[in-house]
């Protein structure tokens, strides 16, 4: 494509014998059949190295998830146990609820998904196409908070929580993340690449403010919603800081602090552990072979926060 | 268009002034926003953090009335600054009543910063450039190497904290001594001693972090090299320019955006580090690893020192904004020089 391109667009005969030389002569033909196989071993061995170096890890967890204290300390290492030690991890289920911790993870997970999704609609869309004074500098202040680091506003956030008698329930670790300016940034940037037109035909017809974003607005920024919604959900399971101040009593745990106390009820009992690592992976990784494509360009459109 | 006139001008009736159309979409404007700007961003945000900037200049316990405060000035400040000027090197500075603790916290997150920052983003980018290269599989690649990304961060800091990075038995160490692998590089990810050894603990952090988010930000890469048009790489080749000349000709001032922001986001990220450091080390051996995020939770909730908790909170906040904003300024002027 790149000689024919090339030739199509260059008007002199000089140009046109270069790329002939460069691209069709056999010596030259020969040594980029040879480039391009040795360009393809490398992207082989890297793909293999890769695919080794991260899937040991988690395979290794998983394994070792049925072995006994002396076959995951062998040395050298051991790859299979010798029995399939099942009871690791009912051992495991035994010394938390590690049930509800999931259940806990996916309710939270959930309402925050639903928290943002809807804050970040409304807020998005009157960002977006609705003129109101005071617009401009709400919108730019709702922006300013996305340099803020959640630690500076945890120790207020913890005594608000504190004196509302919140701790030890779902609401404190709900209530926070109901609204993101990442989220209302995210949604206002789609919105406005809805036709405007589009909007004003609707409400000609007679159609609510309410029915506008419900029927036509949000049906043509489902993909930014969506990515927004898996943003949200992973985030929730991996921070550690905020569940630990606010959940003190196991049935409160989310399955992230559920490890963190496993670990320090279960300190070198690394089998025992790693039956309680394999079992909080799992849900995210089924979903994640469920929803892969999607999960990866949620990630491309949302990636510039982190 | 009759329809038009009858119901929606003026002409038929008189129009009252809540029935203006400005109005009506200045007043649904005010409900979509209002009551979430109040709640969240002025309840839950602004004013916590004017109430942590307040704190910063008393003594309080968490626990006692707000009104027995005591006021105190920079008395937090003094202390936290001189720290820092007494762990700058050579020994230039040796101030009384200074927080070292709290200084070499920042130096700790700092150096986490910088290794996980080059880590990442390197390694991210080669992944990217080969990723980019494939002709077959790349859906697959991107796949695998961005699995590790959605699993939960405490599942693998807790695999490698206690199986793969355990000095006597773990794997990483019995892998290297069978494929003999130079004491540098083992040296250079955290090995042989990895958590046990304070010269190597942050290290060892460093390396999990890396694998874990390198395909993160591959992702990214990847999505900023599909929008390099090939007709610029067919042109250089054309032109007789090799592999790496394309690559810092073509591909390097065309990811400039896209690597910009990674920075940014990263160092963000990156210098409130606190859960892999709370569930491998705690902030040992030897404080080694005690990074500032896991100082002000010791401190704030461990030690009920909730002023000085909010001191360090905001000279890391100060701290952050500084850099990113040098940064995006720094990058933006290279731009314009491009």
């Amino acid at each position: 494509m790149g000689r024919d391109e090339f030739i199509r667009q260059s008007d002199s005969n000089l140009a046109r014998d270069m790329a002939k030389t460069r691209l069709d002569s056999p010596a030259l033909l020969g040594s980029l059949r040879f480039r391009s196989l040795l360009t393809g071993l490398f992207i082989l061995a890297f793909a293999l190295v890769g695919t080794i170096t991260m899937f040991l890890p988690i395979f290794w967890m998983a394994i070792s998830g049925f072995k006994s204290l002396e076959e995951i300390r062998a040395i050298p290492p051991q790859l299979f146990p010798e029995v399939w030690l099942w009871q690791n991890y009912v051992a495991v289920w035994q010394v938390t609820p590690l049930g509800r911790s999931f259940l806990n993870s996916l309710f939270i997970g959930l309402s925050q998904v639903a928290g943002v999704v809807i804050t970040s609609t409304m807020a998005g869309y009157a960002f977006a196409k609705l003129r109101f004074p005071g617009r401009d500098i709400m919108f730019v202040m709702i922006l300013s908070t996305l340099m803020v680091p959640f630690f500076l506003q945890a120790i207020p956030l913890f005594v608000i929580m504190a004196r509302l008698g919140w701790i030890n329930t779902y609401q404190a670790q709900i209530v926070p993340f109901l609204a993101s300016g990442f989220g209302i940034f995210l949604m206002r940037q789609f919105m406005l690449t809805v036709p405007t037109e589009l909007i004003d035909a609707a409400r000609i017809d007679g159609c609510s403010e309410f029915g506008v974003l419900w029927r036509i607005v949000l049906p043509l920024v489902k993909s930014a919603a969506a990515a927004l919604s898996i943003f949200v959900f992973i985030s929730s399971w991996q921070d550690l800081f905020w569940p630990l101040l606010v959940a003190k009593q196991a049935n409160y745990y989310p399955i992230q602090q559920a490890i963190y106390f496993i670990q320090g009820q279960y300190d070198a009992n690394e089998h025992l552990l790693m039956a309680a690592g394999t079992m909080a992976i799992l849900p995210p990784l089924i979903m994640f072979i469920i929803l892969q494509e999607r999960m990866v360009q949620g990630i491309t459109l949302t990636g510039l926060k982190g | 268009m009759a329809t038009q006139v009858q119901f929606g001008d003026s002409l038929s009736y008189k129009r009252r002034w809540y029935k203006s159309l400005a109005f009506r979409e200045a007043m649904w404007g005010y409900i979509f926003t209002v009551p979430v700007f109040l709640i969240f961003f002025i309840g839950l945000v602004g004013l916590p953090i004017l109430f942590t900037f307040y704190l910063t200049f008393f003594n309080w316990d968490g626990l006692s009335p707000l009104a027995n405060m005591k006021f105190i000035g920079l008395w937090h400040y003094g202390r936290i600054i001189r720290g820092m000027l007494n762990t700058l090197p050579f020994g230039l500075f040796n101030l009384a009543d200074a927080d070292t603790r709290a200084a070499e916290a920042f130096w700790h997150a700092a150096n986490f910063t910088i290794g996980s920052l080059i880590g990442q983003l390197s390694l991210g980018l080669a992944m990217a450039l080969v990723v980019h290269q494939a002709r077959r599989g790349v859906g697959f690649m991107r796949l695998i190497f961005f699995m590790p990304v959605v699993l939960p961060g405490v599942a693998i800091n807790l695999l490698f904290a206690n199986v793969l990075y355990q000095p006597l038995w773990g794997l990483l160490n019995q892998l290297f001594a069978y494929f003999h692998v130079p004491l540098s590089f083992q040296n250079f990810l955290g090995g042989p001693g990895w958590l046990l050894n304070p010269a190597t603990a942050m290290r060892s952090i460093i390396t999990m972090q890396v694998w874990q988010w390198a395909g993160y930000y591959m992702i990214l890469y990847l999505a900023g090299l599909q929008s390099i048009p090939e007709t610029y790489y067919d042109a250089a080749k054309v032109d007789g320019a090799n592999a790496f000349q394309r690559f810092w000709h073509i591909t390097l001032p065309l990811l400039r955006p896209t690597i910009a922001l990674t920075v940014v986001v990263n160092i963000i990220g990156s210098m409130q580090v606190f859960t892999p450091v709370q569930l491998m080390t705690q902030g040992g051996p030897a404080r080694a690893t005690e990074v500032t995020v896991l100082l002000i939770f010791n401190t704030t909730f461990g030690y009920f020192k909730y002023s000085y908790g909010a001191t360090m909170a905001f000279i890391l906040f100060l701290i952050i904004l500084t850099l990113s904003l040098l940064q995006l300024r720094l990058l933006r002027a290279g731009e314009s020089i491009l």
